[in-house]
């Protein structure tokens, strides 16, 4: 039974990372894409001209739209030069910006010289050449270029012999050189795809990166950058309303072909849908709330789960992927320290939100209407909006645009992830028993004419608004209180106030604890000796002969194991 | 109270009511130029001019002490253990203390001065701690000249001060110029020191303000900040808040702790390089390191000595791993041959002679 559980959660896993992206060959993106109309328009965005921002959750297909883009580009020459980039390792340079002055025009080389790697990798390929000097157009060698790289993701400034290189890296070199490269490669313009560009975790280099979009951007070269919701902040010189045109690559669960288009998504890329019953199938559409990535997660969980009965599997999928959704909101309080009181707080408004609609859905048993919205009174209060975005950000709350409500009042309005309210039962209170058919039913009921209003006293309680606010680390001499967030010097005895940096915090993390693992996962990584931690994986050697050390673990296990924890660490990192 | 007392308390209290009367009739325009009021009980002094002669505008006093410079410093050094950055590290968490809650503006452009004023104080403790340890940055200052009084009453390891009088150390520029030729510090300043000199820089626009104009935004400060920006604010006063005053410190201090840490690099590296470009490529030392920490220790000592700290909240590291780093950095490395095949059946040759 042991080995049947091992060998279910180590399937979880892998199912998991079928389904990124980043993990798909490239003949699978190329045939795998749905053509709906939802994505035809992300993909023309992508294609055209001037700055679009692509804006999603994670696993919304933002990456899996670049790729395809690029590929397409790659193949067909009447189509733009793609180049496509992720800055997926932005946080290995976090560090920087507690130990170097320069850590902003490091970030700015970085970012850049990835541009170049990318553009390597496009020429490459369609030069069919994989060792191309094209030092003459790109500024450097490809190795030189990628151990700068390298480099600067160890947080470690450019040695004595790469500041020459890492000089002559600006964005008016960069953008003569991606025209040359043009030029060479016979395409009439450039689109650069910049993925992971929601560097959310440091605002400090994401301004820099806008700033990098802004002035990157020509006639000829035209940049596209995938970001979050809920990321409104781009910097002093970056105003979203003249720089760029916002694309939804997150399709709302409110929008009419919301089925249909996830329907497609499973045609294309999940081929045993008919052993699971339609009715599940549905209900999955709607957990999934819209990001393609936890559909098929889902529906190939289902599948490999060896309970018989549809509902439990169904609600042990559903109660998993609860949880691996707020274990994943939770870590963000490694990465933003500051922000573990808000965190904590928006955790609780989310959990309030959910209860809120279920009470109302009960009330509503009875009529052919549902309750699926909650409305916050505006207000000004930067922690809470910090707050409530950071649940956008994650996915975990749907915002819909604001609407006013008698002369001066807004209301903000939010639909809290759909996993959540199926987990709490807040669709099928009607019957004791599990009907999929009939919680997919009362999903599909009309929203009542107005949602749940409160104001942010009222939604989050008095009790929990006292908790909104930053927590700040004392003073590390005297133990003294800071007062303010800005504040640099201890006002009591005057020493320095140091943060640590939160890279270095969260390399620490024990690797056990890594949020998504499962608690097979979790159980194995505990019995590591040498390798405790996220930065011990990291820099071992070989932690491959580390993981064969364990109970029942081979070299072919160990590797795949290995490939998903560094997916895991690498998610929790970015 | 007498009779006499009591009329003439009601002539005063008449004699009040009467003058705040005419005071409530008089527009205020006609006030100003009324001629000069009577004194009154209400505690203003009697104005007597009988004694002032024409020029006498402002009211003076006899100097009747005299201000004994003598006794105003302390009799010993005390920073002699101090590296350059703990005393600068001192000085300012000092000044940090003063930005509490009685914090005014004014005292904000007085802590501005201060801030700077360590700062300099920095550069030349170094410069000083340098001439004395390093002795090829010796050799440079050997051909300086100081004052024949610095020369008669300095002693020893403080004299490298003396040279350091002339030079004003308020500007990024002028501190990158005293490194240049005092300790040999040449070439393109380096990209890492770049952010903090460009804001080190406006401080020191601010401070200059402070010094020579009680505040006052001047036309040449302007120039160097910036004209477009700051044109339309000439000749306006200078009004830094707390969280302002604690930025400045933020600058300075990162200003100081990156000039601390890339002389050190500067000055290592160089040692290790030992080579004097402007002098075909001679020796700048006589000794070279021998990447053997007990041997090399000594020499280490005095140049981690200068640039360490123990008084930061976040202490230097021990000098063990900073050699270590060192070494890894700099120490030549020689390319290791492939291993011969010494047992090579029917391989006559004779091993070459090394």
């Amino acid at each position: 039974m042991a080995v049947i559980e091992d060998e279910v959660e180590f399937e979880d896993l892998k199912s998991f990372v079928e389904e990124r992206a980043d993990f798909l060959e490239e003949s699978e993106i190329a045939n795998k894409t749905v053509a709906s109309n939802f994505y035809k328009n992300i993909y023309d965005a992508l294609i055209s001209r001037g700055t679009k921002l692509i804006v999603g959750p994670r696993g919304c297909g933002k990456t899996h739209l670049m790729r395809y883009v690029w590929l397409e580009c790659k193949k067909d020459e009447e189509k733009p030069l793609a180049i496509y980039v992720s800055f997926n390792k932005y946080f290995r340079l976090e560090p920087l910006l507690k130990s170097k002055p320069d850590a902003i025009a490091l970030f700015n080389t970085w970012a850049l010289s990835k541009i170049l790697l990318s553009a390597y990798d496009v020429a490459e390929d369609i030069e069919e050449d994989q060792c191309l000097d094209l030092s003459p157009i790109l500024l450097a060698q490809k190795p030189e270029l990628e151990s700068l790289v390298a480099r600067l993701e160890q947080s470690l400034a450019p040695s004595t012999k790469q500041e020459s290189l890492a000089e002559s890296i600006s964005v008016s070199s960069v953008t003569a050189a991606l025209n040359k490269l043009a030029d060479w490669l016979e395409r009439k313009r450039v689109i650069v795809l910049l993925d992971d560009a929601a560097i959310t975790l440091t605002p400090e280099y994401l301004y820099e990166l806008f700033d990098i979009v802004r002035t990157l951007k020509t006639s000829r070269i035209s940049i596209k950058a995938s970001i979050y919701p809920g990321t409104t902040e781009f910097g002093p010189k970056f105003h979203v309303k003249h720089e760029a045109e916002q694309v939804d690559a997150w399709i709302s669960i409110e929008s009419e072909g919301y089925l249909q288009v996830l329907g497609e998504i499973i045609e294309k890329r999940f081929n045993e849908i008919e052993k699971i019953p339609p009715e599940i199938v549905e209900l999955f559409k709607y957990a999934a709330f819209g990001i393609p990535r936890t559909l098929l997660v889902m529906l190939r969980e289902y599948i490999q789960h060896d309970t018989k009965s549809p509902q439990i599997k169904f609600n042990k999928i559903i109660e998993q992927h609860t949880e691996f959704n707020l274990a994943e909101y939770r870590s963000l309080k490694n990465k933003l320290p500051r922000l573990e009181s808000i965190i904590a707080v928006g955790e609780h408004t989310l959990l309030r939100s959910v209860e809120l609609i279920k009470q109302a859905n009960l009330s509503l048993l009875d009529s052919d209407l549902k309750q699926v919205i909650i409305a916050v009174e505006s207000e000004n209060n930067p922690l809470f909006t910090r707050m409530i975005n950071l649940l956008v950000e994650l996915g975990l709350f749907l915002k819909l645009p604001t609407v006013s409500h008698g002369e001066d009042r807004l209301y903000e309005r939010y639909i809290p992830h759909f996993a959540l309210l199926i987990n709490s039962r807040a669709f099928s209170q009607a019957s004791r028993g599990f009907s999929a058919q009939n919680e997919a039913i009362f999903i599909k009921r009309k929203n009542t004419k107005h949602p749940i209003r409160r104001t942010i006293k009222t939604l989050i309680g008095e009790d929990k608004s006292a908790d909104l606010h930053l927590t700040l680390p004392p003073c590390r001499k005297c133990n003294e209180p800071r007062i303010n967030d800005n504040q640099k010097f201890c006002h009591n005895c005057g020493s320095v106030l140091i943060d640590e940096s939160s890279f270095t915090k969260c390399i620490a993390l024990e690797l056990y604890k890594l949020p998504r693992l499962t608690t097979w996962q979790s159980r194995k990584m505990k019995e590591l000796e040498a390798m405790k931690t996220v930065g011990d994986i990291l820099s071992t050697q070989d932690p491959g002969t580390e993981l064969r050390k364990l109970n029942r673990v081979g070299q072919k296990t160990a590797n795949r194991i290995l490939q998903n924890v560094f997916l895991y660490v690498e998610e929790f990192l970015s | 109270m007498t009779w006499l007392d009591a009329i003439q308390g009601l002539i005063q209290g008449l004699r009040k009511i009467i003058s705040s009367k005419i005071e409530s009739q008089t527009p205020p325009e006609q006030h100003t130029q009324a001629a000069p009021r009577l004194p009154t009980d209400t505690g203003t002094p009697v104005a007597d001019y009988s004694s002032s002669e024409f020029f006498e505008l402002c009211k003076l006093e006899a100097i009747t002490t005299q201000l004994d410079t003598s006794t105003k410093f302390a009799s010993t050094e005390n920073d002699e253990d101090l590296s350059p950055i703990d005393l600068f590290i001192n000085n300012t968490i000092e000044l940090n203390k003063l930005a509490n809650e009685n914090y005014t503006p004014i005292l904000g452009n007085l802590l501005l001065l201060g801030y700077v004023s360590a700062a300099e104080s920095y550069i030349r403790a170094l410069i000083r701690n340098l001439i004395n340890s390093d002795s090829y940055i010796s050799s440079l200052a050997s051909e300086k000249t100081v004052s024949f009084a610095a020369a008669l009453h300095h002693k020893k390891d403080v004299l490298p001060e003396a040279l350091l009088e002339e030079f004003s150390l308020a500007s990024p520029y002028n501190v990158f110029e005293t490194l240049k030729d005092l300790i040999g510090m040449k070439g393109q300043r380096p990209p890492s020191l770049i952010p903090p000199s460009q804001e080190f820089k406006k401080v020191c626009e601010l401070r200059h303000c402070c010094v020579h104009r009680f505040g006052k935004l001047g036309s040449k400060n302007a120039i160097r900040l910036g004209l477009s920006d700051h044109s339309e604010f000439l000749e306006h006063q200078i009004k830094l808040e707390k969280n302002d005053i604690e930025n400045i410190a933020f600058i300075v201090d990162n200003f100081i702790r990156s000039i601390n840490n890339y002389v050190y690099k500067f000055i290592l590296e160089r040692s290790a390089k030992n080579k004097n470009d402007e002098n075909s490529g001679r020796p700048l030392y006589q000794e070279n390191w021998t990447w053997d920490f007990d041997q090399d220790k000594e020499r280490f000592s005095k140049y981690y000595a200068i640039f360490s700290t123990k008084t930061d909240l976040v202490e230097s590291m021990p000098i063990e791993i900073c050699y270590q780093k060192f070494m890894n950095e700099y120490k030549p490395t020689t390319q290791s041959l492939p291993a011969r095949k010494k047992n090579k059946v029917n391989n006559p040759s004779p091993e070459p002679q090394l």
